[in-house]
C-alpha cells in the first residue's frame, strides 16, 4: 500500500498533499463502511451482494423524505432508513436461515429487487434537490478542525467498535465461529441463527451508513451508487484476508484494503487515465492479493459458502 | 507350498528426516497364504507397503519377488512385476459400468475405438476366477461398498497379480458385509494361491483371515508368527512395547433405579420411533448398532440438534422441552461429542479457541461480553495437560493434532463444561489405533467413577462389551434388545442388531 502511495506520488506530485490525502480517505470512508458490513458477513460464512442495494435504498429514502421538509425531520429520516436496513437485514437472515436460501442468492435477489425499488422512487433518475435543509450536508461535508472530514472521524469510530467486537468480544468470536464450523458450533453451544441474524442486520445497518454518508456528502442521489460502491467494497472485505490476520476475515485489513482500493481509484484519475482503468487496477490488485494468499497459506482461503448451513 | 517364497524382504531400511520409518524390516510371503500385517498408526506399515509398491524407494535392503532381486523404482514397474495393492480408500469411478472400471486404464481397443465386447469379456473372465457373482455392466455407483470393494479386487485381478496388498480393505465396509469379504479373501488364497497382505487395525479380522500375523512396532517388525500360535493380547503387548497400558477394570455399578437422564419417548421424521433409555449416575450405558439405525439420531433429538417431532425425557428430574437446543442442555448439564470428531472442532482454529470457544458465554468472558485472553490460555493449558493431549504448541491448529489426540480435546473440554451430569459419546474411537483408544476407554471409566452418566455409541460391539455395564442394541430407528453386563452375549447382541434388518427384508419382499 504504501508502494501504492509512493508510486502515484511520483507520477503525480500533489497526491500526498493533505487535500488530496482528505479526499482519499473522504472517498475510502463511506467504501470502507460498507466493506466492513460485507465483511461481517463473509465472517460468519455467508456472502452480502445486497450492500450496495441496501446503501442505495438508504440514499432514497433520505433524499425523498428530506425533500421539503425542516431539518428537524432530518433524525426521522435517518431513523426510517436505518429501520428500513434493519428490516431488508432480517428478511436475509430470514431466507438464509430459516428457508435455507444461499445468501449468494438471496442477497442478489434482494438487491435486485431493492435497486428497481429505488429506480420507482426516483422515476429512474438520479434525484437531488435544492429544497433539502442544510443539516442534510452537514454529516457528509462537515470537518473537524476544519481538515477531518466528518465521514473519515465516523469511518475510525465505526472501525474501531468493529474492532474490539470482532477481535476482544464474545460476539465477533462467536461470528468467525460459525463462519469456521456451523456443525461444530452446534457442539459447543452458540446459536448458529442467532449469529447469523445479528451479523446481517448489523451488515445491513453499515451498508445503510454508507448510503447516509455518501448522500449527504454529494447531496445527491446517484441511482448508480450501489454497482460503484459494491465492488471495491466486496473487494476490500476479500482482500482483507492479505492483511493483520493473513487468510482470516478481519476489520484492520478491510480498513487498509478499502483505502487502498480507492488510492488507486484516486492516482489513476488524479494521472487522467479513464475511469475504467482504475477497474482493471483494482481487479488485478485483487486477484494478485488473493493469489498470493492463496498459495502460499495452508488450507487456502477462508470459504465463501454458496450454501447456506 | 513351495520353498521359494513370492515376495522375499530382508532388512528394509526407510528413513525420513529425524525419524526411521522402516527399520531393518525382514518379510515373507508365501504362495497360497495370507500375511496380515498389525500394528499402531505411524507403525510403519503404509511406508512398508509404499516400497513395495514403488512408492518410496528403500534406502537399504533388497527385495526379491519369485526369488529374484529386484528394484521397484516405480509404481508402474511394480504393477508389472505382479505387486498389486488396493487401497483403503475407494478408487473407483462410480459413474461407470463394472468392467469400465475393472479395465480401466488397460482398455482393450479395435481400430482405435472401444472393444465392449471384449472388455465385457476380459471383466467376467476375471469375476468368474474370483468366483463372484456381481453383473459386470452394473453402473458402479449402485452397488453397496462391500460389492465395490471387490471390485476394486477385480480390477487388481485383471494385471494378474502375484502379490496382493489389501489396505484396512473393511474398514468401509458395513459389519454385514466384513464376514463375507474376509472369506472371500481366504478363497482366493486357497484357490487361486495368491500371496496376500493383509493390513488392518481390526484384531479379530485379522486373526481370522491370516496364516501368519507380523506386528510391527516403531519401524520395526517386532515380530511374526504363524495365527494359531497368538493370541490378541499376545498382540496388543507386542504392539504397544513402548506404551504402559493398564488392564481396564470396569467397577460394578448399583442400580440404584434413578435414572440422570431418561428417555420415555422420542419422535422424529414422522415415524413411530419406541425409544426408552435411562442412565444412572456412574453409569456406562451402551449403544449398539449401525450407522442410521437411530443410535445417533435418537440422541441428538435429546441433545437439541435435531429436530423431534415427540420427547418425553428428564434431565435430573426436570423435564427436556421438545423445542430445545444444545445451548440449554449444556447449560443443564448435558454433554454430546459428535459421530465424526471432524464436526466437533473448528478446523481453521488453535487448540486454544478449539477448546475456549466452548467457554465464552460465562467463564472466559466479562460479563460486557469481551474476552480475557490470558484467561484463556491459561484455561485451555488446563484442559490440554489434564487430558494428556501431546501438542507442541497451544497455538498450532488443531488439524495438526492425531485423531487421538483431538478426540482428547473434544472429551476433555466437555468435562470442563459447568455441571456436567452426563456426556454422550458418538463413536469416539473410530479410526483410532489401539493404543489410543485405550487411552478413551480409561478415560470414559474414569468419567463413570466421577459419577457422571455416560452413554457410549458405537457400532463396535467389543469396546462396548469391555467397558459397558449395559448396553442397548438398536436396530431401524428402534431400540430392539437391552442388556445388563452379567448378561452380555455377543453372538445375541449382533442377533438382535442383525434382526430387525432381516423382518424387514422379508416383509419388503
Amino acid at each position: 500500500m504504501l508502494l501504492t502511495a509512493v508510486v502515484f506520488w511520483r507520477i503525480q506530485a500533489h497526491f500526498l498533499n493533505i487535500g488530496n490525502v482528505m479526499d482519499i480517505l473522504l472517498a475510502s470512508s463511506y467504501t470502507g463502511i460498507m466493506a466492513i458490513g460485507a465483511m461481517l458477513a463473509m465472517a460468519v460464512g455467508e456472502i452480502n451482494f445486497a450492500v450496495g442495494a441496501q446503501a442505495l435504498v438508504t440514499t432514497a429514502i433520505i433524499g425523498v423524505f428530506m425533500d421539503g421538509r425542516p431539518s428537524g425531520m432530518y433524525a426521522v429520516a435517518i431513523l426510517l432508513a436505518a429501520v428500513f436496513a434493519a428490516a431488508s437485514g432480517l428478511l436475509i437472515a430470514f431466507m438464509v436461515v430459516e428457508l435455507r436460501v444461499p445468501s449468494f442468492i438471496a442477497t442478489l435477489g434482494l438487491s435486485t429487487v431493492l435497486k428497481g425499488f429505488t429506480n420507482l422512487f426516483c422515476n429512474d433518475k438520479p434525484f437531488t434537490s435544492n429544497r433539502w435543509p442544510k443539516i442534510y450536508t452537514a454529516l457528509g461535508q462537515g470537518e473537524l478542525f476544519g481538515v477531518i472530514p466528518i465521514p473519515v472521524l465516523i469511518f475510525a469510530v465505526v472501525g474501531v467498535i468493529a474492532f474490539i467486537l470482532t477481535e476482544m468480544a464474545r460476539c465477533g468470536h462467536y461470528m468467525f465461529a460459525v463462519g469456521s464450523d456451523p456443525t461444530a458450533c452446534r457442539q459447543v453451544g452458540i446459536d448458529v441463527r442467532k449469529v447469523k441474524y445479528v451479523t446481517f442486520i448489523i451488515s445491513s445497518l453499515l451498508a445503510a451508513c454508507s448510503g447516509l454518508l455518501y448522500t449527504s456528502l454529494n447531496a445527491t442521489v446517484t441511482l448508480k451508487l450501489g454497482d460503484e460502491l459494491l465492488m471495491p467494497a466486496l473487494c476490500a472485505a476479500l482482500l482483507s484476508t492479505t492483511y493483520y490476520k493473513i487468510g482470516f476475515y478481519n476489520i484492520p485489513g478491510t480498513v487498509l484494503s478499502s483505502t487502498l482500493l480507492i488510492m488507486i481509484q484516486n492516482g489513476v484519475m488524479s494521472v487522467g487515465a479513464p475511469y475504467y482503468v482504475k477497474e482493471i487496477m483494482q481487479g488485478i490488485v485483487l486477484l494478485i492479493a488473493v493469489s498470493v494468499i492463496a498459495t502460499t497459506r495452508k488450507g487456502g482461503l477462508p470459504k465463501v459458502t454458496f450454501e447456506s448451513g | 507350498m513351495s520353498d521359494t517364497p513370492i515376495l522375499r524382504v530382508r532388512n528394509l531400511t526407510k528413513r525420513f528426516p529425524g525419524t526411521v520409518a522402516n527399520n531393518s524390516i525382514s518379510l515373507e510371503v508365501h504362495a497360497g497364504e495370507v500375511v496380515s500385517i498389525v500394528g499402531e498408526n505411524g507403525a510403519g506399515k503404509s511406508t512398508f507397503c509404499k516400497m513395495l509398491t514403488g512408492v518410496y524407494h528403500p534406502d537399504e535392503g533388497e527385495i526379491e519377488l519369485n526369488g529374484e532381486k529386484i528394484v521397484i523404482d516405480s509404481p508402474i514397474l511394480s504393477m508389472k512385476k505382479g505387486i498389486v495393492m488396493v487401497y483403503q480408500e475407494r478408487n473407483l469411478v462410480s459413474g461407470i459400468t463394472v468392467a469400465e472400471n475393472v479395465c480401466l486404464g488397460h482398455e482393450i481397443t479395435k481400430g482405435g475405438l472401444l472393444d465392449r465386447a471384449a472388455m465385457h469379456r476380459a471383466a467376467e473372465e476375471v469375476r468368474d476366477r474370483l468366483g463372484l457373482t456381481i453383473p459386470v455392466d452394473a453402473i458402479v455407483k449402485d452397488l453397496g461398498a462391500g460389492e465395490q470393494q471387490l471390485v476394486e479386487i477385480m480390477r487388481a485381478f485383471y494385471a494378474n497379480p502375484k502379490l496382493l496388498i489389501l489396505d484396512e480393505p473393511t474398514a468401509s465396509l458395513s459389519e454385514s458385509e466384513v464376514e463375507p469379504f474376509l472369506e472371500f479373501v481366504k478363497q482366493i488364497r486357497s484357490r487361486m494361491n495368491m500371496a496376500v497382505i493383509f493390513i488392518s487395525h481390526k484384531l479379530d479380522e485379522v486373526f481370522h483371515v491370516s496364516d501368519r500375523i507380523a506386528v510391527f512396532t516403531d519401524g520395526q517388525c517386532v515380530l511374526t508368527e504363524k495365527t494359531e500360535n497368538l493370541t490378541v493380547e499376545k498382540c496388543i503387548s507386542a504392539m504397544l512395547r513402548n506404551h504402559e497400558i493398564s488392564a481396564l477394570e470396569v467397577k460394578p455399578h448399583e442400580r440404584t433405579g434413578e435414572n440422570i437422564l431418561e428417555v420415555r419417548e422420542c419422535r422424529y421424521e414422522g415415524k413411530n420411533q419406541r425409544i426408552r433409555v435411562g442412565v444412572e449416575r456412574g453409569e456406562i450405558v451402551g449403544f449398539y448398532g449401525l450407522v442410521g439405525s437411530g443410535r445417533t439420531e435418537s440422541m441428538e433429538c435429546v441433545f437439541g440438534i435435531r429436530p423431534c417431532d415427540v420427547l418425553d425425557a428428564d434431565l435430573d428430574g426436570a423435564p427436556i422441552p421438545v423445542k430445545h437446543n444444545s445451548m440449554q442442555m449444556l447449560e443443564r448439564g448435558l454433554v454430546m461429542t459428535p459421530e465424526r470428531r471432524a464436526n466437533g472442532i473448528f478446523k481453521t482454529y488453535s487448540l486454544t479457541k478449539n477448546i475456549d470457544t466452548m467457554f465464552m458465554r460465562k467463564k472466559l468472558a466479562s460479563r460486557a461480553g469481551f474476552i480475557d485472553f490470558r484467561k484463556c490460555a491459561q484455561f485451555a493449558g488446563q484442559v490440554l495437560d489434564e487430558n494428556g493431549v501431546k501438542y507442541k504448541s497451544q497455538e498450532q491448529l488443531i488439524t495438526t493434532l492425531s485423531g487421538g489426540n483431538m478426540q482428547k480435546v473434544i472429551i476433555g473440554r466437555s468435562l470442563r463444561v459447568d455441571g456436567v451430569k452426563v456426556l454422550i459419546l458418538d463413536e469416539p474411537t473410530v479410526g483410532m489405533d489401539i493404543g489410543a483408544k485405550y487411552e478413551v476407554y480409561q478415560k470414559i471409566l474414569d468419567m463413570a467413577e466421577g459419577d457422571l452418566g455416560v452413554i457410549f455409541i458405537s457400532s463396535e460391539l467389543d469396546e462396548l462389551l469391555a467397558i459397558c455395564h449395559r448396553i442397548y442394541v438398536y436396530a431401524d430407528g428402534d431400540i430392539y434388545a437391552e442388556f445388563d453386563r452379567e448378561h452380555f452375549d455377543k453372538e445375541e447382541i449382533l442377533s438382535a442388531a442383525m434382526r430387525q434388518g432381516a423382518e424387514r427384508q422379508v416383509s419388503a419382499g
